[in-house]
Parts: C-alpha cells; sequence; structure tokens
C-alpha cells in the first residue's frame, strides 16, 4: 500500500510534448481513475509510473521514496493490461505464479530440473501453491488453472490477468483500459468486480479508461486528461457538477451535456438567443457557452419556458425520454430528460418551452474556463419575461 | 462452384496429374529399385523394373562400410543443427530488438539487413574462403559453420513475427520481474514457436542439401556432409556400382524425405518461405 | 511518543537499481538494442557486408590466392572477361537455361496447380508427390537422374529401345545437354511454383467465381481469363522472379553431371565463376565473374522488391 506522487512530470518526444505538467497525488488506498479521449497521454502517465517509460523530467515518488531510478520490477507495482498480455505458453497456474517465481527465487532455483532437487524446492512450490490457489478461489477461476489463455474467454482471461497482478500484495495496482475488449454486458459486470475487489483489498488503483461511465462508476477520484493536461482532479459527484473547463463537462456524463452559445448583458443576465435566462455572471462577456445537462431543463408550455423550439425526436429509454429539440438559431438540437409520463404526451413537431434550472447551469468563458453563475430572484426573471 | 465436375472431366484431371506425378516419382523409384538389384540386373540392356533376386542386404552393406557413409551422416547432423542452433541464438535477440527496441541505428540496422538478404551466398564465397584461409579454419567443421552462422532471412522473420506480439506482453514480463534476456528467451520465444518451426525446416534443408560450400572448403573426407561425400562415392573408381551407389542415395535423401512425408504442412510452409521474402 | 520513522517503505528495495547504469526506462532500451544487435551486426559486417565489397573491390586488382602484393589495375579483369570465349559461350548458356527453365517450370507449375485446385479427391497427395524434388538433396537425385540418363544401361534409353528407337548418350552429347540440364531443372522446381500457385488460389474467394458466373462466364476458360488470371497476376510474376534468380544459380547439377562439358556445352556463370576461383585460384578474375553474377541476381531481386512494395501499397 502506498502514496503515489507526480510532480511536475513532463514528457516529449522531440517537439510533441506528451504530457505537461503534470501534478497528481494519489493517496493510499485510494481509486483513482485516470480518464480521457485517446491520444490525451493517459496510457504514458501509466507506463511512466510503472517505469515502462521514463519521463523527460519531474518525479514520482512511491510511499515517498522516489522511484525515477528504479526498474519496473523493482517499484513493486502491478499491471493489468488492455491485452490481458498473458503467456501465451503458460498454463493459467504458471501466469498467475510467474511474479512470485521471478521475484522470490535466485536464478538458479527457476532452473528446469535441477530447481526440484535444491533444498527447499517442495517448501517454496507449496508456498507458490497456496498463494495461487487463494487468488484463483477469490477471482473463481479454479477450474481454469491447468489451461492455456488461448483456451479461456475473454472475462477468464481477464480474470488470470487480474490474479497475476494480485498474487504478490503489490504497493499498487495499475490497470491500463483492462475492460475495453470486453462486450458491453461483461464489462459492466467486470466493472462492480474490480471496484469491490478494490474495497476487499483496499490497495491503491490507478484506472486508467477512456470510458467515462467507468470512471464515473468505479473511482474515488477521477484525474481528467486532455492534450497531455491534466484538467481537473476530483470525485465523480464534484466533477460532474462543477467542470472546471467546459471540456470535461463535455466529457463527462452521457447522453452529453448541451452547450449553448450566448452572451452577458450589461446587466451581467445570461442570455441564449435572445432569451435571458435566471443566470448571473459578470458581465461585459460576449461568446460565453451555457452548459446545460438534459436533467437540468425541462419541457414545458412555451409561454413557461426560458427559450422555446420545436420537438423532432424522442428518444424512447424505458425509464425516461430524451426529447430532441431544435432551437431556430441553432445549429444541434438540445436534449432534454423527460419522464415517461411526460414524454408519452409529446408531439413531434410541436413547439415547446425549454426550462433551465439555473441553479444547476454551467457558464464558461472564451477560453472555455468555468466562470462563477448564480441564480438570479425569480421576480427579476417575471419582469423581463413581461418586459 | 456447386456444380460438380462431369465424370470425363475428373477422369482427364487424375490422367494428366498422375502422369505428372510418375514423372515426378520416377527418379526415386528407379532409385529405390536399381539399389536392390544385383549388377547383372543392372547392367542389362533388358528393360526389368522389378528385381529378380533381391540384393538389399548386399548393396546397402555395400554403401555404408565402402565409404564411411554414416560419419558423412553425423557431420551433415552436427553442421546443420549446429549451424540452425548459431542462427536462432544470433538472430532472436536482434530480431527482438528491432521489433521492440527503441534504439539509435535501428534503422540503418534494419535497412542493412534488407540489403544483405538480396546477397546469394555464392557470390560471397571467394572473400569467404580468403577469410576461412586467414582464420586457419580451411577444411574443418568451423569451415562449414561459421559463415552461415548469420541468417538475415531469420533475423528478417523472427522480427516479421515479433512485430505482431502486443506490446503489453514485454511489459508485464518487465513488471513481473523477467530480465530482458528472459524475456528474449522465455517470453518471445515461446510465442514465435510457429516461426521457429519454419525457420528450421528451412535452415535445416537448405544445409543439408549445400553442395557448394562444402566442395570448396573441404578436402578431407572426415568432414565430408552427405552430398559430398556421395559425389567422392560416385567419382571413385567403383563407382560405377550402381547397386551400392543407388543405395547411399537412398540413404542420404531418407531422413529429409521422411520427415517431409510426415510433416508435409510445416515442411511446405518452411520451404516456401524462403520464396516469401 | 517519537518513533522514528522507517527510511523507506519495506516494500522497495533499498538498492537503487542493481545497474548502477540504470537511468530510466528509455536509456535502458537504447543500451539493450544495441547490446542484442551487436554479434549480429558484428557477423553481417563481417560475412556479408565486408565480403561483398571485398569481391567489388578484389575485380579491380590482379591480386590472386598466395601473393602478398596486388596492384588496382582498374578494368582489366573485366576487358579480359568480355573477350573470352568461355565466358560469352557460359554466360548464353545460362541465359538459355533460365529462358528454358522459367517458363517450363512456371506453366507446369500453374497447370498442375490449377488441375489440383479443380478436383477434390487426392489433393494433398498430387501435391506431396511434385513437391518431392524440391525436398530431396539435388545432388543425389543428380546422380540418380545420371543413373537413368546413362546411354546403355539407363531407363530412358532402355524405354527408347522397347519403342525402337536408339536413344543418344544424353550426357555427352554437345546439343543435348544443356537441355536435359533443363529438364531436370524444371523437374526439381515445378513442385516449389505449384506449391505458390496453390497458396494464391486458395485466396481468391469462391464467391468471384459464382458472379462470373452469373455475368455469363460459362465455360472455363471464361472463368480463367476474368477471375483466375487476373487475380493470380501478382503471384506469378513473384514465382516468375524467383524462379529466374534460382535458375541464374544453377550449379549442382552441372558440376555433378558435365562438369561445363562436352567442350563447354553446359558451361554456366556460376560453374565458370567456381572453376576460376577455386580450381585456377585466378581469384580477382573470378570476383569480376561474380560481379556479372551479382549483377543478374540483383535485377532480378530488384524488380521483385519494387514488386513487393507495390504489392504492400495494395493491400
Amino acid at each position: 500500500m502506498a502514496e503515489i506522487a507526480i510532480r511536475k512530470l513532463n514528457k516529449s518526444f522531440g517537439e510533441t510534448q506528451i504530457l505537461d505538467q503534470i501534478d497528481l497525488t494519489v493517496r493510499d488506498g485510494e481509486f483513482m481513475t485516470l480518464v480521457g479521449p485517446s491520444g490525451c497521454g493517459k496510457s504514458t502517465l501509466l507506463r511512466i509510473i510503472a517505469g515502462l517509460e521514463s519521463q523527460t523530467n519531474g518525479q514520482i515518488n512511491i510511499s515517498g521514496q522516489p522511484v525515477d531510478q528504479l526498474r519496473p520490477k523493482d517499484r513493486n507495482l502491478s499491471m493489468v493490461f488492455q491485452s490481458y498480455a498473458l503467456y501465451p505458453h503458460l498454463t493459467v497456474k504458471e501466469n498467475i505464479a510467474t511474479p512470485i517465481r521471478m521475484r522470490s527465487y535466485r536464478w538458479y532455483q527457476r532452473l528446469p530440473l535441477l530447481a526440484q532437487l535444491l533444498p527447499g524446492a517442495a517448501e517454496r512450490q507449496a508456498g507458490i501453491d497456496s498463494k495461487v490457489a487463494a487468488v484463483a478461489e477469490l477471482l473463481q477461476i479454479e477450474h481454469l488453472l491447468d489451461r492455456r489463455p488461448g483456451e479461456l474467454s475473454g472475462g477468464q482471461r481477464q480474470r488470470v490477468a487480474l490474479g497475476r497482478a494480485m498474487v504478490r500484495d503489490p504497493a499498487a495496482f495499475l490497470m491500463d483500459e483492462p475492460l475495453s475488449n470486453l462486450d458491453a454486458k461483461l464489462r459492466v459486470h467486470m466493472r462492480t468486480e474490480i471496484a469491490q475487489l478494490h474495497k476487499q483489498l483496499g490497495t491503491t488503483f490507478i484506472y486508467v479508461t477512456h470510458d467515462q461511465a467507468e470512471a464515473m462508476t468505479m473511482s474515488d477520484r477521477i484525474a481528467l486528461m486532455m492534450d497531455g493536461k491534466l484538467l481537473q482532479v476530483a470525485t465523480p459527484e464534484e466533477i460532474y457538477r462543477n467542470p472546471v473547463d467546459v471540456r470535461v463537462a463535455e466529457f463527462i456524463g452521457s447522453p452529453k451535456i448541451n452547450l449553448l452559445p450566448g452572451e452577458v448583458n450589461h446587466a451581467g443576465r445570461v442570455v441564449v438567443c435572445g432569451c435571458p435566462l435566471r443566470v448571473a455572471t459578470q458581465p461585459g462577456q460576449t461568446h460565453i457557452r451555457v452548459g446545460v445537462r438534459p436533467e437540468n431543463a425541462t419541457v414545458c408550455r412555451v409561454e413557461q419556458g426560458d427559450i422555446q423550439g420545436q420537438l423532432i425526436y424522442l428518444e424512447n429509454m424505458g425509464a425516461e425520454f430524451f426529447a430532441h429539440i431544435t432551437i431556430d438559431t441553432l445549429a444541434e438540437p438540445m436534449l432534454v430528460r423527460c419522464d415517461v409520463e411526460q414524454g408519452q404526451q409529446l408531439v413531434l413537431g410541436a413547439t415547446v418551452g425549454i426550462r433551465i434550472k439555473p441553479k444547476h447551469t454551467l457558464v464558461f468563458d472564451q477560453q472555455g474556463r468555468r466562470v462563477a453563475s448564480e441564480k438570479v430572484a425569480a421576480e427579476v426573471h417575471h419582469e423581463s419575461a413581461t418586459a | 462452384m456447386n456444380r460438380r465436375p462431369s465424370l470425363l472431366f475428373r477422369l482427364f484431371r487424375h490422367l494428366v496429374l498422375m502422369s505428372g506425378a510418375m514423372i515426378m516419382l520416377m527418379p526415386f523409384i528407379w532409385m529405390l529399385l536399381t539399389s536392390l538389384k544385383p549388377p547383372d540386373e543392372i547392367f542389362t540392356s533388358e528393360l526389368t523394373l522389378w528385381p529378380q533376386h533381391w540384393y538389399f542386404v548386399e548393396n546397402y552393406t555395400e554403401a555404408l562400410t565402402r565409404i564411411p557413409l554414416m560419419k558423412f551422416l553425423l557431420n551433415g547432423i552436427v553442421v546443420t543443427v549446429t549451424i540452425f542452433l548459431c542462427q536462432v541464438s544470433i538472430a532472436v535477440p536482434v530480431a527482438y530488438a528491432l521489433a521492440k527496441l527503441r534504439f539509435k541505428g535501428k534503422k540503418t540496422l534494419f535497412a542493412a539487413v534488407l540489403f544483405c538478404l538480396l546477397i546469394p551466398p555464392q557470390a560471397v564465397s571467394i572473400p569467404w574462403y580468403l577469410l576461412m584461409y586467414q582464420f586457419g579454419w580451411l577444411d574443418s567443421y568451423m569451415a562449414l559453420i561459421a559463415p552461415f552462422s548469420i541468417s538475415v532471412f531469420g533475423i528478417f522473420l523472427m522480427r516479421q513475427f515479433f512485430m505482431t506480439v502486443p506490446n503489453d506482453l514485454i511489459y508485464a514480463a518487465r513488471i513481473d520481474g523477467f530480465s530482458e534476456l528472459a524475456i528474449v528467451w522465455k517470453v518471445m520465444l515461446p510465442t514465435a514457436m510457429p516461426a521457429l518451426v519454419s525457420f528450421g525446416i528451412f535452415s535445416i534443408v537448405a544445409h543439408w542439401n549445400d553442395y557448394f560450400w562444402p566442395l570448396i572448403v573441404l578436402n578431407s573426407p572426415d568432414y565430408y556432409t552427405p552430398p559430398l561425400g556421395l559425389v567422392n562415392f560416385r567419382n571413385d573408381d567403383t563407382g560405377n556400382d550402381y547397386g551400392p551407389l543407388m543405395a547411399a542415395a537412398t540413404i542420404v535423401i531418407t531422413p529429409l524425405v521422411g520427415a517431409f512425408l510426415l510433416a508435409q504442412k510445416r515442411f511446405i510452409e518452411g520451404i516456401t518461405f524462403s520464396g516469401m521474402k | 511518543m517519537n518513533l522514528p520513522l522507517p527510511e523507506t517503505s519495506p516494500s522497495l528495495p533499498r538498492r537503487t537499481s542493481r545497474w548502477r547504469l540504470y537511468r530510466g526506462a528509455e536509456q535502458y532500451e537504447r543500451l539493450l538494442g544495441w547490446f542484442l544487435s551487436l554479434p549480429a551486426a558484428g557477423l553481417m559486417l563481417l560475412f556479408l557486408i565486408g565480403p561483398i565489397v571485398a569481391v567489388l573491390l578484389l575485380s579491380f586488382t590482379d591480386w590472386q590466392l598466395g601473393m602478398s602484393a596486388f596492384e588496382w589495375i582498374g578494368l582489366d579483369n573485366y576487358a579480359e572477361l568480355f573477350g573470352d570465349h568461355t565466358f560469352w559461350q557460359s554466360l548464353k548458356n545460362t541465359m538459355i537455361y533460365v529462358a528454358i527453365v522459367v517458363p517450363g517450370s512456371v506453366l507446369l507449375g500453374l497447370g498442375a496447380a490449377m488441375l489440383i485446385e479443380a478436383g477434390k479427391q487426392g489433393k494433398s497427395f498430387y501435391r506431396a508427390v511434385y513437391f518431392l524434388p524440391v525436398m530431396a538433396t539435388l545432388i543425389a537425385m543428380s546422380i540418380v537422374w545420371q543413373v537413368i540418363l546413362h546411354p546403355d544401361f539407363g531407363l530412358l534409353n532402355l524405354i527408347l529401345k522397347e519403342l525402337g528407337i536408339t536413344g543418344p548418350n544424353w550426357l555427352q552429347d554437345g546439343d543435348l545437354v544443356l537441355y536435359v540440364l533443363c529438364g531436370i531443372g524444371i523437374w526439381q522446381q515445378v513442385g516449389f511454383n505449384l506449391v505458390l500457385f496453390l497458396s494464391g488460389l486458395m485466396t481468391i474467394p469462391s464467391h468471384l467465381y459464382e458472379a462470373a458466373e452469373m455475368d455469363g462466364a460459362s465455360s472455363a476458360w471464361d472463368r480463367f481469363r476474368l477471375v483466375t488470371w487476373p487475380l493470380l497476376g501478382p503471384i506469378t510474376l513473384f514465382v516468375l522472379v524467383i524462379t529466374s534468380s534460382k535458375a541464374f544459380q544453377v550449379f549442382d547439377t552441372v558440376q555433378v553431371l558435365t562438369k561445363g562439358g562436352p567442350n563447354k556445352a553446359s558451361e554456366v556463370l556460376l560453374y565458370t565463376m567456381y572453376t576460376e576461383a577455386f580450381e585456377y585460384f585466378r581469384t580477382s578474375y573470378a570476383a569480376a565473374i561474380t560481379v556479372v553474377f551479382l549483377f543478374f541476381v540483383l535485377l532480378l531481386t530488384l524488380i521483385k522488391t519494387r514488386f513487393v512494395e507495390r504489392k504492400v501499397h495494395y493491400s
């Protein structure tokens, strides 16, 4: 168990900057997810932590000790890979046993044949066997121990890869998109299993994924990366409700957040498509973007809405509906969540109003940075609506 | 095409292919039959296929005793196996480096490998001979083995195969504590078994059958490989004794032909590799 | 109470590394790359790149094995070579050999491959039988051919005799000998080409034939013209080049069966090179022959490489 601290880490290949001034502390026992679109540098960061690649500059400490001069195997980390990376010529049992064999045996104790004749060989073998058995039991793969990776399904290989990582009590687990090769159903199932495994083991986890749903459901904290930069590190709750950057807001949440172009009038009111919202921010800004998540708006009668548009499509998700509403001046339709009752009553093609919850409305400036905003008192709204 | 070919066509197909097959097999059959015949049945102007008197024991005993054929076969095995082991132990590490490591000069090295693929061994036989002469290795196992210890084709083949091994496997091995040499031999090589087998067949067949180079560097029969031994047997005064000669030829081709018949697919793959480079 | 904290976490080794050289993954990889490449690079230099340069340089000198000094004589070796009747005879014979063996073995290989692929029975049997000569030690089989071609007791002439024809002395007849060698060359090469064509035919998807039939290509010839031949085109070129390059390297049969005779009738390039270099030890002169030989082989491989690159672009 260990805290992993990353200080001012940079990585570049020639001119291209892959990682830019990364500062991140993963607390002891924490489930930290590095999330971001492909090519954002998250996997590189993970490989640098593991020691598989080296940084251009900056420092990594594990449990307070710098590890930059340590080889991967000396960092006492375990890693689970996207392609599972099981040794194809070894059985499941041998695969899981490999990390302990390599670590706890001297080279001569690993020699074929001769090793069995050395004193203490039987005890050592028994020690390994019992560890492998314990891991196999935990992951429910006891019946697969004598097979080879080629004979296993994707989910089973995934478990074996986890087993190989778990077998030797590492300081931390590093996982590089471990679920992305599984089919959708199994992926959701394995999410829960890995999260539970984390609770059981209590070890530090660093988990890399491009799937925001995985990040949201599994993590204690999320570190969101883009273009080699760390944009925000926060709990799933916080990063969803309080994104510091428009890119964060766009990346997290499904369906995606609605981003409406707008401006701020002289009174500090946010105006979208000519309609002032009940949201106030610093006056004098043009070209702002207003983020509204589908569940933070409601479909209503035209006269009650902050803005209005035409209902062009209704997405029936079973437990809820998503209304696609085009607004005159906007290129993309706005997505609004409705409950089943309301959704069933909506008529395609009708003009409807959209009421936006001011408390949860996010305002971003021209550079995409979040700016503070607040709800405007109700009477002000009526004033302008009547005006 | 689901349509069944007509009976006439099927007959025609077998007729043509069978006559072709007969021509292909004829030398082998004739070799076997001759090796079973006594001299008076060989040196006759009558066409007889089947031996009247079986001369199997006499001819084969003669072949094995008149010349040290067993020693030649043993030489052949020693030379081909050593060449193969050298080629693998030199080619596999560099193939791994070329496929999976980043280092300065890698592109140049690979370009050199591609260039060397174009060089037929006969074209460098003169400098090789001079080198062997310089090292004092002429007429020895060293002369037979050393120039072939490097196989650029083997490097190329293994490198192509290693390219398909996911990087993750190497990362996993590094984290699990394998040393880099252990990664080469215990992780990469086992995954490349099919390529290694094909390369092995290619290499062993090529050097078992090689005649040009042994002919140049060998003088004393002590190091003769089977083809050289066979030709020398024929060149002897007694070499016109076709029965034992054919028996010797049969013995020389048997190991490879036998192995081929047992593992046809692998052999065909391995040998056609040479054309695929 | 103030307990002293352990200096490092017990889970991490105290020594920073077993190798003090270790300065991060990338530098390690660089050193490792060199370390693993070193033996191969050294041997390549010693046995391939060095020698090929040496042959080229040697061909411009007057050096012979055993001489302690040499002089640069420019193109004298080549001048002598091009004025030498034997060389031209040898080059001509090699060309004739290539011109016969290449089309012969390619067409026979293609025909046999298509016949094999056209039916179901006996596929692997035929493939194995035709491939057998490729596998068998050519030297041994050459000696067998010598027995078969024996003027008095050989199988071939005995068969001809049954038919009432007096067979010639195949290997001693200057007008015939080269063609006999060509025959053996074809016999040996057909199986190799056949297997390459078979693998090419296997990659043609069968629905293309169905489509061709739907489009009105009803006869076998139409289907061959419309589907088989165009799709087999690339592999055919490939086979042609490989076969030519192999045919250029003909040596074993000549050395064992004719020694270039009678009267240079079967003298080929590699055999001339061999005799000059290793029987007369005219090293630099032989080097010049090698350069000519290399010129032709490289020309062919160049065509092949160009073609392989093109194939890569296609896929």
